[in-house]
């Protein structure tokens, strides 16, 4: 059924607006992000931080690995769900995203810390905990926020 | 007849392309069949309103393969995500929001 061209009243513009809403509030459930995806993300963060308990040549090699791999799972899992999206410009993300990857830059430096400070290599295993814990309390931060961020998109 | 306030977009406005607007406006880029289901709609009708917000230049389409099938993936143009902002404007100013 095509609507007239003209103007709508107020209520059918008020309808309109609640229609947009439905879909935006669908689109929120189509787009959320499973919490595998979350836990392999946090694998991959603390990953970096469990390299450098390597011997130097093999942690030289595969000191960008983490991050590429994180980059490719974003990729494949958006193309196997039929899904692309850039959660930066949903407004209501950018906060979630900032702190996680801020967050992220002190916990490493736990590690740093602990082993050339205090001569303690184990303490990028903590570091490497530490970094899982906090992309999943954050993962946990986005996915409340997912609906929200989605519905106020423009 | 009221008279159409500034952004009001009679293309973007009918019911079944206004909610692939408002669908793909939160995306980048979604595969035809997730639309089809998110919308609850039919192949026809989805690929009937998306071949008139082609033709308006409001919407891309391209084909990827995926799993060996092609896949048809949509995205608005800047132009349709323009149309579509403007048109909710015009809405919202009609309640007086």
């Amino acid at each position: 059924m095509e609507r007239h061209a003209s103007a709508p009243t107020v209520e059918e513009a008020r309808a309109t607006l609640a229609e947009i809403d439905e879909v935006r509030v669908a689109t929120a459930r189509a787009t959320a992000t499973p919490r595998w995806y979350w836990a392999a993300v946090a694998t991959l963060i603390s990953s970096a931080a469990l390299i450098q308990l390597l011997p130097p040549t093999p942690r030289i090699a595969l000191a960008v690995v983490p991050g590429l791999a994180t980059a490719a799972l974003a990729l494949t899992y958006q193309r196997q769900v039929g899904v692309k999206l850039n959660s930066w410009r949903l407004r209501r993300m950018r906060l979630p995203i900032v702190v996680l990857v801020a967050g992220c830059l002190p916990l490493m430096a736990v590690g740093a810390v602990g082993d050339h400070v205090f001569d303690a290599p184990w303490s990028w295993l903590a570091s490497g905990a530490l970094l899982a814990g906090w992309t999943m309390a954050c993962a946990t931060w986005i996915e409340r926020r997912w609906e929200s961020a989605v519905r106020s998109a423009t | 007849m009221n008279p159409s306030p500034k952004g009001f977009d009679p293309i973007v406005h009918a019911p079944h392309r206004l909610r692939i607007c408002a669908l793909l406006d939160a995306v980048d880029e979604m595969e035809f069949s997730v639309v089809r289901d998110t919308l609850g709609v039919s192949d026809s009708v989805l690929s009937k309103q998306v071949a008139v917000l082609s033709e308006a230049s409001y919407v891309e389409q391209r084909r990827a393969v995926r799993n060996t099938r092609q896949r048809v993936w949509l995205r608005l143009t800047t132009q349709g995500r323009n149309a579509y902002h403007h048109h909710v404007a015009a809405l919202r100013s009609i309640i007086g929001d």
